[in-house]
């Protein structure tokens, strides 16, 4: 059974633009990632890369020791949900619900059909209705069903949650849990509403411009990061000693984000106050332009 | 045989089998039309069922809508096929297809006289030729989008008025009569096909999914 995901020196590059540069990235079986980054860090393209979708420049995706590039034993065992389009080739999407959930029943190995009509009653979709009428939020849910109800070992989700009202946020959210629970499959998600889905992750991982900024335990990664205030001169001691990021001026006070080396901590001699910081101000202050 | 190959046949045939169902239904009403103004059941000749034979397999009933089944590529890929198991599949069934074709169309160019081995022979091409230009087709549409499907809708109907008109007005070239020629040409298109496959198969390793 599978057991780890392996990246190992991914790039990917494209006519005008590297999307990926070298990324090394391992996933244990078992766990709930969450993988963030702005728009064009290059998340949905590692994604792709992982799940065999796409090919990468060099570099190679194993998964238990064996290359997933056209290997059906590895596909079988990988799911990358992707958000549903509207539009296809043809012009709008004229495949139907039922259809595509067809599509998948015939394509995935492990799919349960019984959750995947549990879900469409749940989320109170009409399977007759065709893709390209759906509304933004009902596209989400279908990609939703088809990443649950495939029961692929590793289930990757990209922003999943695009389009959904917080009611049926709430609602994913818990199924994810209950799943989890219940099979202790693997599930990576991508998304940009990173307060919410911060409690889910057990280990976070931040793609910032084509590579992997960190991954790391989210607990952990919080309880080392901290956002600091005081005056201006207290908080440059504190910027030359600690890794300091999107270091704020405000008149004579100064602010930044600190996030101290593990097994480092703060001298208490300084005058400064100190708040914890929520993952989605971490990566703001680790992503965002100084 | 490998489970993914055969989850491509039942995609493809899911696909192409909705497309037969309402084509077959258009055979039905229209055979029934044409005998309710007076047609007659015996007034249907043995080349009217040849050229309905090749007709349908070749440009409505299969091969294009096969071919064209690269349009769902994406959708295909993003649910865990591998290409080679989809670029197989596609293609077992357009060989299938063609080889059937080529059987029944033989089989009665081998009963009725009034069928020529010439004939024969340029349905063979023709067959192998559409399915060449649906091939380029299909990967056009796939690159530009409506405009691909545009430019693939008027080279239908270029085909349709040669094949209209055109054949006739060259039949009067004696040297077209001859089994030379179309058998020149079907060397010619399989060779052809083979390479076009090869370039399929080629746009399809490379195809990222967007």
């Amino acid at each position: 059974m599978s057991n780890i995901l392996e990246c190992k020196d991914i790039v990917k590059r494209f006519k005008d633009k590297d999307a990926l540069k070298g990324v090394s990235l391992t996933l244990e079986k078992g766990k709930i990632y969450g993988m963030i980054g702005r728009n064009g860090a290059g998340k949905t393209t590692l994604l792709s890369i992982m799940s065999a979708q796409s090919k990468p420049t060099s570099g190679s995706v194993n998964l238990d020791g064996e290359e997933v590039w056209e290997n059906q034993k590895c596909i079988d065992n990988i799911c990358f949900s992707r958000e549903l389009n509207p539009l296809s080739t043809f012009g709008p999407n004229n495949v139907k619900v039922k259809e595509l959930l067809r599509m998948a029943s015939i394509y995935y190995p492990y799919w349960d059909k019984k959750m995947a009509d549990s879900l469409v009653k749940k989320f109170d979709i009409n399977i007759k209705q065709r893709i390209s009428k759906l509304s933004k939020g009902m596209l989400s849910m279908v990609t939703i069903i088809i990443a649950l109800a495939s029961k692929s070992e590793f289930t990757i989700l990209d922003e999943p949650v695009a389009g959904l009202d917080v009611v049926a946020r709430e609602q994913f959210y818990k199924l994810l849990l209950d799943e989890y629970n219940e099979t202790g499959r693997t599930f990576v998600i991508s998304t940009h509403i990173i307060e919410e889905a911060a409690d889910l992750f057990e280990e976070v991982i931040i793609v910032n411009n084509g590579n992997i900024l960190l991954k790391e335990n989210t607990m952990d990664l919080l309880e080392r990061a901290y956002h600091v205030s005081g005056s201006a001169d207290d908080i440059n001691t504190l910027i030359e000693k600690y890794e300091a990021h999107h270091v704020e001026n405000m008149g004579r006070s100064k602010g930044a984000t600190i996030l101290f080396k593990k097994g480092e901590r703060m001298e208490s001699s300084q005058d400064v106050m100190v708040q914890p910081v929520s993952l989605q101000n971490l990566f703001v202050a680790l992503c965002g332009k100084e | 045989m490998d489970r993914s190959f055969i989850s491509n046949i039942k995609f493809i045939s899911f696909i192409v089998m909705r497309t037969i169902a309402c084509v077959i239904v258009f055979d039905v009403v229209y055979l029934l039309l044409m005998l309710y103004s007076g047609m007659k059941i015996s007034e249907i000749s043995v080349e009217n069922v040849y050229w309905m034979v090749q007709f349908i397999a070749t440009f409505v009933f299969l091969i294009i809508q096969i071919t064209l089944c690269t349009a769902y590529q994406k959708i295909i890929l993003t649910l865990g096929s591998r290409r080679k198991d989809f670029f197989m599949a596609k293609y077992f069934l357009v060989f299938a297809v063609i080889v059937i074709t080529a059987a029944v169309l033989g089989g009665m160019t081998y009963v009725y006289d009034s069928i020529s081995i010439v004939k024969y022979m340029y349905s063979l091409a023709m067959i192998l030729g559409v399915n060449i230009i649906t091939i380029l087709c299909a990967n056009m549409i796939e690159k530009f989008g409506m405009t691909g499907y545009i430019i693939f809708c008027v080279i239908c109907g270029f085909i349709g008025g040669f094949i209209g008109g055109g054949v006739g007005a060259l039949m009067k070239y004696k040297i077209l009569k001859s089994v030379m020629v179309p058998t020149a040409l079907t060397i010619l298109a399989t060779v052809v096909m083979i390479i076009v496959m090869a370039l399929d198969k080629k746009w399809l390793d490379s195809y990222e999914i967007k």
